[in-house]
């Protein structure tokens, strides 16, 4: 007959521990916004420039596109088939 | 929507702990005053040079948005209740914490109401040829301005000691406790 033991010096429970900054998954642009739109906010460490253009691809995120040719320039080429008329309706 | 708008944010907000209304304050303002209304209402119009992008494109109205909301930020800081020069505001909260960044803050959003009052009027002609031409640098002026009162208003918080990731950014383990603190204090109660 065969016996086994689990008492060896290397199964002494060791009790978990946090890497330093674990808490902030993100690193430096971890956010503890805890609303709807938590993960809509530029990273806080961009520029001033970079805040700018995310502004402008988070307005071409968000806003309503139309089908083109359209009586406007802006945001116009929707289509010709779609299932919504901007990026955020099914993406978030 | 209607239960949405009937209720008495005023009550809601009298019965908010200390530290919970002056993180709503000084988070909405600053939000406010260097995300939505610098970046999403002026700069992006500025950086399309599209009446599309205007905040009230039909009513021809936009530069009135941009002035109200930024009285709307002031008011919020400074906490003028008709017109009242001694009540307790933001403003002399910030000041009492730390004199300096008070004065600095003042500075910056008067500067910010000089430089938005000086956009052109009506907000389509001010964007049109871009931000390096006359009426643009000074509508690029105004957001510059706007950003920096939102970016200084970051440092109160810590001032106020109700901002977690810039304790953290401070990388001592004091602060890390105290986060950490009010994080499970808040998770308990939320």
């Amino acid at each position: 007959m065969f016996f086994s033991s689990c008492h060896t010096d290397e199964n002494i429970y060791v009790a978990l521990a946090a890497e330093q900054g674990e808490e902030f998954s993100g690193g430096e642009n971890t956010s503890f916004n805890f609303s709807p739109g938590a993960f809509g906010f530029a990273a806080p460490n961009l520029s001033f420039d970079e805040r700018i253009t995310f502004g402008v691809g988070n307005s071409f995120f968000n806003q309503n596109w139309v089908t083109a040719p359209a009586s406007k320039n802006a945001r116009d080429g929707l289509g010709p088939l779609f299932n919504a008329r901007n990026c955020s309706a099914c993406h978030f | 929507m209607i239960d949405e708008w009937s209720g008495d944010y005023r009550t809601t907000f009298l019965a908010l702990e200390e530290d919970k209304a002056l993180d709503n304050m000084t988070s909405s303002i600053t939000e406010l005053s260097r995300s939505e209304l610098a970046i999403e209402l002026m700069a992006v119009a500025l950086s399309n040079q599209d009446q599309e992008d205007e905040h009230s494109c039909f009513s021809d109205n936009t530069h009135r948005d941009i002035r109200l909301k930024l009285e709307g930020v002031a008011n919020v800081y400074n906490g003028p209740y008709n017109n009242s020069t001694d009540a307790a505001s933001l403003a002399s909260l910030i000041t009492e914490a730390k004199a300096v960044l008070g004065a600095e803050l003042n500075t910056l959003l008067s500067t910010a109401i000089i430089q938005t009052n000086n956009t052109l009027i009506p907000f389509d002609l001010a964007i049109v040829n871009g931000a390096t031409i006359t009426e643009g640098a000074k509508e690029q002026l105004a957001v510059q301005a706007l950003v920096a009162f939102g970016n200084k208003l970051l440092e109160a918080r810590v001032a106020l000691g109700i901002n977690y990731m810039f304790n953290f950014k401070l990388n001592s383990s004091l602060f890390r406790d105290q986060f950490f603190f009010h994080l499970t204090i808040k998770s308990i109660f939320q």
